[in-house]
């Protein structure tokens, strides 16, 4: 009965200290699974704002500047000095309610440069940023 | 008497444990499996869309000049046409969606070819080509992942990305 009681007992020492060794290795590969879930979600996100920010400075340099036409081109909207527009996840035009994604771009007129962001409305984080230039050729009165 | 009721439960509790070892186990695998698995078919999916935006953004750069892009429509398919000159000759790159894939041909301009003999490019459900604004092209890569859509404005037309 003692030997019994005592194989018992060494599986059990065993079997804890498999379960403490399998404890430790299971929080590092969660914390791995985690971390390329989390990469591959960026990196997705990367992509799309990247595409977004150039969309925006083609827009903003076949409209020499004007936002309102630029805003067009983008599906959203501008005033003097500011272009916003909202898009989903996968980068389709949406509104602000539904939106993933919020492009915005502050122009100067005078320098003929605008600053693009493109910010991931989930944690507000920008994601991308790009500054364009155009060239608004001087027009006879 | 005693003892042994001592031992059954030694044991029940030592084949609880186990079982909740061998079921943990079994979950951080799955739960591994979930995550590769959702890597790789994102990987995938954004491939052919990211691969057929980036080669039409490319190959638009490549052939920025006057009245070098064009769209056509070629034996019922819709062309964008990009056209230069080489050693005194007119080429054209013809860039369009067929049997599934975004595909390319380089000919003589105007040479009668089949555009089923077209290079396959990548793998995309639908290609659209658009000229919004004159001078402006607007391309949409329709893919498995959802549409991408490109806007290009060429230096050509008064373009200056900076």
């Amino acid at each position: 009965m003692n030997r019994e009681s005592s194989k018992s007992a060494l599986f059990l020492m065993e079997l804890i200290l498999a379960i403490l060794f399998f404890a430790l290795a299971a929080v590092v590969c969660v914390q791995l699974f985690c971390a390329a879930h989390t990469l591959s979600t960026d990196t997705r996100d990367s992509n799309c704002a990247v595409t977004l920010a150039q969309n925006a400075a083609a827009a903003l340099q076949s409209a020499e500047g004007d936002l309102q036409a630029a805003a067009r081109l983008l599906q959203g909207e501008a005033d003097t000095h500011t272009l916003q527009a909202w898009y989903t996840a996968d980068g389709k035009a949406c509104t602000a309610a539904e939106a993933a994604f919020k492009l915005q771009a502050s122009a100067e007129p005078l320098q003929e440069t605008a600053a693009v962001t493109v910010l991931r409305l989930r944690d507000n984080s920008e994601l991308f940023c790009l500054t364009v230039s155009w060239h608004a050729p001087l027009r006879a009165a | 008497m005693h003892r042994r009721r001592d031992s059954a439960t030694d044991f029940l509790f030592t084949l609880t444990l186990f079982c909740v070892f061998a079921v943990s186990s079994l979950l951080v695998v799955l739960i591994g499996v979930r995550v590769y698995r959702n890597t790789v078919e994102s990987m995938t999916q954004n491939y052919s869309s990211r691969t057929a935006v980036a080669y039409l953004q490319e190959k638009l750069r490549e052939n920025d000049e006057t009245d070098a892009i064009a769209l056509e429509t070629r034996q019922g398919v819709s062309v964008l046409s990009l056209t230069r000159t080489l050693e005194g000759e007119r080429y054209t790159t013809s860039i369009y969606w067929m049997d599934g894939a975004l595909r390319e041909m380089f000919a003589k301009q105007n040479a009668e070819i089949d555009l089923a003999a077209g290079q396959a490019i990548a793998e995309i459900e639908g290609l659209l080509i658009e000229e919004p604004q004159n001078g402006v092209w607007r391309i949409t890569v329709q893919a498995a992942d959802g549409d991408r859509t490109l806007l290009f404005y060429p230096k050509s037309a008064g373009g200056n990305v900076s």
